[in-house]
């Protein structure tokens, strides 16, 4: 699931609902750091908690169809010999993504470029990486350069365990390159998706505990992601019926621990990117409504202990 | 070897089959439990066992069964046996005779534990499944991968809890596994959870240098002649089972009449995957990341288990079988494989030479599902099953060694003795090399005939798993 997610960085967990990963994060952080000459140290230090986590794979998204040169095995020749760049940038990556959105793995496969049959050496190991991500609905092309196609993508919006989270809407930047007097797309883009509102959050996750201390299994359950929650019960069972009056946090984003473990587990540490948790207070015992973004709202997908 | 030098020999021997077909023959060797070093150390995800055979109740259907967990203790408490959460199951199908997945099945598995504040799995007896006493219950999600497209069929379904014992999980069957069966949308069943382990053969003789316990006269070593021991009698299994509806899963979409037509037939192949990176935080946890990668396969039984070398097997599971002939493919193993040099080695008994193209590669190529010499798919190791070869309401255990043309290796049915048919393929008793169809060859046997419990006669047909309570003492 890392393969589409970028890895997180470690914004607020409030204000602001966007969600931007790695690349934009990394940038706008060197800005911050050169006007305060006080972070070199803290800069240094960040350098290297990224070289040891991109090391440890933490953004192997990232790295995805651009290993390193150094370390990168001979680059397969495609058994089919068949690529096929396109005249344009732009050009290229619409044809391979009107090629997934016809569920055409075997065709999209031809506009790879040939950096990007490293991790995927033939068509059917591409057809199978696409087959856990989002399923294309539609694009469009936003921004062409001589490096990067920008897109915005549309998918099916959706949680599973097989592709993890598909989000309404997607913003996914390609990496052209010029091949064979043509262009070609490397694999992975980056990606980036915007949240749906931390209020929101909130307001789902009171509504949900007043339904539970209401004892309305129906009203719960239509702001449920499924039927069963995931994690630790904590407090939630005994809302039925108790007294108090409930409030709601605002919500931060899931961190890694006991009460995570479940979470990720299906749906893998991608999950820390979009994964919020919101404290209700004025319950029996205090707890935790884990919920997951789909579409443009938040549902609960489980409880915390704490 | 290059692929295209094993395929130079492959359709050689393809003619030579031929000829032998012609001269015609009368008939006459765990599956995958435990079989590579790497992932013997992992046994949620080790894949035991495949089986695919025609309904014989409804012959508009196909069940296919993949096993995981070998020789699992029914007294596994108190935590028992499951199903990984954090691993990818698949049920592999090449329709097409490509050897690539036309159409994939795939299943993940989560755990639920309902009070972490007891160490039972259950708090009192479960009647039906997902009630309060069943305190630890998982629960899997199926999808259908086919020509790109993906389709969920079911989130958050039941698996029946494990067969505890007669205090907890009385009637098992009736009111905890029958009501496990998923109805999958537009047709066909599925199924996951225990069951007994319908595998049977010898293994404590077999791995003990071949010792095949009614011919141990006949052994180098030599020992007193004695029956065949089921090392699998008392065990259990965590199975998938699917039963599909046979006109979705061909390539024209059809159920089949026509034998010798290469639609008819389905290869079938099952799978288990882990992601790259496991990490263990140190706080009671572990959580797993990166892509996919495949740790498990099995189509026909027994080939990882003995005929690719130690130091091959737990690559040969990272692979697809779409990948088994390439240059650093597995094509050799095939060709000369190691049981028929050990038959000759501790039997005296003499094997057709290698390279097996004339009858091996046949058979792997679809010469014993029903096709023809000259209509046979690429040579693969994949479950093939002839979907036009009607149901055998008289099956014999020896399958197509004995002229039942719907046994192993046409598919493989829960009863079919793969261990003394694959025996008697290596020692070359079979139509395609009738110069050794013949006595000792013809007479390799472990001695262990069938399963110790009888199947279901429905769907998922494995046996009823054996409970905690009632494992064997000796089990």
């Amino acid at each position: 699931m890392l393969g589409r997610l970028r890895a997180p960085h470690s914004v607020p967990a409030s204000g602001g609902a966007s969600r931007v990963y790695h690349r934009g994060y990394w940038a706008r952080s060197q800005a911050e750091l050169r006007r305060n000459p006080k972070s070199r140290f803290l800069q240094s230090v960040l350098l290297a908690a990224v070289v040891v986590l991109a090391g440890a794979g933490i953004f192997a998204s990232v790295r995805v169809g651009r290993p390193s040169p150094k370390a990168a095995p001979a680059v397969p020749v495609p058994a089919d010999g068949a690529r096929q760049p396109q005249a344009t940038p732009d050009a290229a990556v619409t044809a391979l993504l009107d090629a997934e959105q016809r569920g055409d793995h075997e065709a999209s496969f031809r506009y790879l470029s040939t950096a990007s049959l490293r991790a995927y050496p033939d068509a059917e190991a591409w057809g199978k990486h696409r087959t856990e991500l989002p399923e294309v609905t539609g694009f469009s092309v936003t921004s062409v350069d001589d490096t990067w196609v920008v897109t915005t993508v549309s998918h099916t919006p959706g949680l599973d365990p097989f592709v993890g989270l598909s989000t309404a809407q997607d913003t996914q930047r390609w990496r052209v390159v010029r091949e064979s007097s043509g262009w070609l797309v490397d694999a992975d883009p980056e990606i980036s998706f915007d949240l749906p509102n931390d209020g929101a959050a909130t307001e789902a996750a009171l509504r949900w505990a007043k339904a539970a201390q209401a004892c309305d299994k129906q009203a719960a359950l239509a702001l449920q992601v499924d039927s069963e929650l995931l994690g630790a019960v904590g407090g939630a069972p005994r809302l039925c019926r108790s007294p108090g009056s409930l409030r709601a946090s605002k919500p931060k984003f899931v961190e890694p621990g006991l009460d995570s473990a479940d979470l990720v587990a299906q749906y893998g540490e991608a999950a820390f990117a979009w994964a919020k948790v919101v404290q209700i207070e004025g319950a029996p015992d205090p707890f935790g409504v884990v919920l997951a973004p789909i579409g443009a709202d938040w549902r609960v997908l489980g409880t915390t202990q704490s | 070897m290059s692929k295209k030098k094993f395929r130079a020999i492959v359709a050689g021997g393809s003619v030579i089959a031929m000829v032998s077909l012609l001269a015609s023959a009368t008939p006459s060797v765990a599956s995958s439990h435990r079989e590579a070093p790497l992932i013997s150390q992992d046994p949620t995800v080790d894949n035991t066992d495949v089986y695919a055979f025609r309904d014989p109740k409804d012959a508009t259907k196909v069940n296919i069964v993949a096993n995981y967990i070998g020789l699992e203790q029914p007294a596994g408490g108190p935590n028992f046996n499951r199903f990984a959460d954090d691993a990818l199951y698949e049920i592999h199908i090449d329709n097409n005779g490509d050897v690539n997945d036309d159409i994939t099945y795939q299943f993940r598995f989560q755990t639920f534990i309902d009070n972490k504040d007891t160490f039972l799995y259950n708090t009192d007896t479960i009647a039906a499944p997902d009630l309060a006493p069943q305190n630890m219950r998982q629960q899997y999600s199926i999808r259908k991968i086919e020509k790109g497209r993906t389709t969920m069929l079911r989130k958050n379904f039941r698996t029946p809890p494990v067969n505890v014992g007669s205090r907890s999980t009385p009637f098992y069957e009736e009111n905890l596994a029958e009501k496990s069966i998923l109805e999958l949308p537009g047709g066909g069943l599925a199924f996951a959870g225990q069951r007994k382990d319908a595998f049977f053969a010898d293994i404590g003789s077999i791995f003990d240098l071949a010792g095949l316990r009614p011919l141990n006269s006949e052994h180098r070593l030599k020992q007193a002649p004695e029956p065949g021991r089921d090392g699998f009698a008392g065990k259990n299994v965590h199975s998938i089972a699917l039963q599909l509806p046979i006109d979705q899963v061909t390539r024209n979409r059809i159920v089949p009449t026509q034998v010798n037509n290469r639609d008819s037939v389905i290869g079938v192949y099952a799978s288990s995957s882990r992601q790259t990176t496991r990490v263990l935080p140190g706080n009671g946890t572990s959580r797993s990341r990166g892509k996919w990668v495949q740790v498990s396969r099995l189509g026909l039984p027994l080939i990882n288990e003995t005929v690719i070398p130690l130091g091959q097997k737990d690559r040969w599971n990272s692979r697809p079988p779409s990948k088994d002939l390439d240059k650093d493919g597995f094509g050799k193993f095939f060709l000369d494989p190691e049981p028929a040099r050990l038959i000759t080695k501790m039997y005296g008994i003499a094997t057709p030479p290698a390279p097996r193209s004339s009858d091996i590669i046949p058979i792997l190529s679809g010469a014993a599902a029903g096709l023809a010499m000259d209509n046979l798919l690429p040579p693969a190791d994949l479950l093939r099953v002839n979907l036009a070869v009607p149901v055998n309401t008289s099956p014999a255990r020896l399958g197509f060694l004995v002229g039942d043309e719907q046994g192993f290796p046409n598919g493989r049915r829960l009863g079919d003795d793969v261990v003394d048919i694959e025996l008697q393929i290596f020692a070359g008793a079979t139509r395609f090399t009738p110069d050794f169809n013949k006595a000792p060859n013809n007479r390799l046997i472990d001695g262990v005939e069938a399963s110790d419990r009888r199947f279901l006669g429905r769907f998922p047909y494995q046996a009823t798993p054996i409970s905690g309570t009632e494992q064997p003492a000796t089990g």
